[in-house]
């Protein structure tokens, strides 16, 4: 299967770029939205899925590069490099002062201090009306010239041609350090931190490095979003996004990067194109509860789960008595 | 002495998981630590791995005072281990499993790395999935894992548990074949195991010391035989 991978992905990408010319400018708008909902969810399943840190709340960094972009705006920075480095920067920054919050815990504990990160961050944009003008929100016109010497993006389709390269560029670079050691790292840490730190491995330090490592592209991908649409304020991060993020990574398949594009695809699909009017909800929800039927592990997840789950192979060792769990949870506190 | 400890213990409240214990292991030495079940013998390799916190008492490795170390800093020191339950990363290969274990550059390990899974007979499973191996080679492979990170203490936490008598032979093979420079504290209840490995024996028993000596010493002892008959010396 795998000879058929790369003139594949070659004729996608051909098929990707041929859209600027033969779709309206309604489409690839609509286009470059998905694609930055979909760098998004890449940032998510990275932390879910690869680092086992299930999160509410990227749309924290996501908004914090999108602001950082907007004021790049307002001071006539209009160079794309620029604003996507700082936007990066940003959303980095934020993950390094809050990986402390984040990395020492698991499960649902992350899940619940992501969501209320994610929550302040959204109400400090609501409130912080000097820097963010509130919930009015933002206007940052100005045409994005992507690199020094290149010519403005003054369509809808070279605005969508930019979001396609810096996505395709960021989620290649991504894949591509998921297959070194480094991905391997990662999913040890996801599969048994215990083991990681008995091998010593120090554990909250590549947990740390993930989470920056998605900020910084959550940070970017709020940066395209007001390349896109000219504009940010404070509902483009709120929890409807934060929500709608993760079920597009649970329907993608949390381990896959891939697959979190796919179902970024799909459920702006469905709540944009497919729903009629009020009925987006409703169809998000059969989508996903169908998904969580028929693909336990997302249409891309990974197989090695999916093949644990036909040979019913229990992951976690047998039940233990009260006394080993007690010492098990003491040996978690101590590791920490 | 590669491994130094002085008066460990660890309580649960009132309950005395382990009171008290000292034990010193020279270079290369093959220790074996046995009792009942409840004697402490795995709170003391997870007190030693750093796993878990001793409420009393010094643990000392290779001349350092590492009894409020994290796990982790022990490991780069060279304290190896296996756990009671295999404890491998599902998702990844098995030669992954080795070489996240090594800690080391990938490039230049791979070779090595294959070595190791040859060594613990697992040449022919490289590429599969450890989540999907079966128990015994779960144990083999972390044995693999252990070493890969050359450790100068390896501690063995039932090795031999849940595996057939065949698995049992080709573990003891296994052992036998640890380099001479690793010291060992094998914890197990496979007796013809620990004697065919062992330079040494300790004994626990609900908690506290009973007996160090050889292997001829420990069959002959008194305190030995009525620890395991139930009854407390």
């Amino acid at each position: 299967m795998r000879w058929i991978l790369y003139p594949a992905t070659a004729a996608l990408l051909a098929l990707l770029i041929s859209f600027a010319w033969t779709l309206n400018d309604y489409a690839n708008q609509m286009l470059a939205r998905i694609l930055i909902v979909g760098l998004l969810a890449v940032s998510v399943a990275l932390l879910t899925g690869v680092a086992g840190l299930p999160t509410l709340g990227q749309t924290a960094p996501y908004l914090i590069g999108a602001y950082t972009t907007a004021i790049l705006v307002h001071h006539d920075v209009d160079l794309g490099i620029v604003q996507l480095l700082g936007a990066a920067a940003a959303g980095a920054l934020f993950a390094l002062l809050t990986a402390p919050l984040v990395v020492y815990a698991r499960g649902t504990v992350v899940l619940m201090i992501t969501l209320a990160l994610g929550e302040l961050t959204t109400t400090v944009a609501g409130r912080w009306k000097s820097v963010t003008h509130g919930t009015d929100g933002m206007l940052a016109l100005g045409r994005v010239v992507p690199l020094p010497g290149l010519a403005a993006l003054d369509t809808d389709g070279a605005v969508y041609l930019y979001t396609l390269a810096v996505v395709t560029v960021l989620v290649t670079a991504l894949l591509l350090a998921l297959r070194s050691p480094a991905g391997a790292l990662l999913r040890a840490t996801r599969d048994d931190a215990r083991r990681m730190r008995a091998s010593g491995h120090p554990v909250a330090g590549y947990l740390t490095a993930a989470y920056v490592v998605a900020g910084a592209l959550a940070g970017v991908a709020g940066a395209l979003l007001v390349t896109v649409q000219s504009y940010i304020s404070p509902n483009d991060g709120g929890f409807d996004v934060a929500a709608l993020i993760l079920l597009a990574v649970v329907i993608g398949g949390a381990t896959s990067m891939i697959g979190a594009l796919v179902g970024a695809g799909l459920v702006v699909a469905t709540r944009d194109w497919l729903a009629g009017a009020g009925h987006a909800p409703l169809l998000l929800g059969c989508l996903f509860i169908v998904c969580v039927y028929l693909l336990p592990n997302g249409l891309l997840g990974d197989r090695a789960a999916l093949l644990r789950l036909r040979t019913r192979r229990p992951a976690a060792p047998p039940s233990r008595d009260a006394a080993a769990i007690s010492e098990q949870i003491s040996e978690d506190r101590a590791a920490r | 002495m590669i491994l130094r400890v002085e008066g460990l213990g660890r309580s649960y409240g009132d309950l005395a998981a382990l009171d008290g214990v000292g034990l010193e292991l020279a270079p290369g030495e093959r220790r074996a630590l046995i009792g009942p079940n409840g004697a402490g013998k795995t709170t003391l390799l997870n007190l030693v791995a750093g796993a878990l916190r001793p409420t009393a008492g010094r643990i000392h490795f290779a001349g350092r005072d590492v009894t409020r170390m994290s796990p982790a800093r022990r490991a780069r020191l060279g304290i190896g281990r296996t756990h009671q339950h295999p404890a491998v990363w599902p998702t990844l290969s098995a030669l992954d499993n080795v070489l996240v274990a090594a800690r080391r550059p990938w490039g230049r390990l791979r070779a090595g790395a294959r070595d190791r899974l040859a060594a613990a007979g697992l040449a022919d499973l490289a590429g599969v999935p450890a989540g999907a191996l079966s128990h015994g080679r779960r144990r083999q492979l972390e044995l693999a894992m252990a070493l890969a990170g050359e450790p100068s203490l390896l501690l063995l936490d039932e090795p031999a548990a849940g595996l057939a008598p065949p698995e049992v032979e080709l573990l003891a093979g296994l052992l036998a074949e640890l380099p001479d420079g690793v010291a060992v504290l094998l914890v197990e209840h496979h007796l013809d195991l620990v004697y065919g490995f062992a330079d040494h024996v300790t004994v626990l028993h609900s908690g506290r010391h009973v007996h160090t000596g050889t292997v001829a010493e420990t069959r002959r002892s008194p305190e030995v035989a009525a620890a395991y008959a139930g009854v407390r010396p």
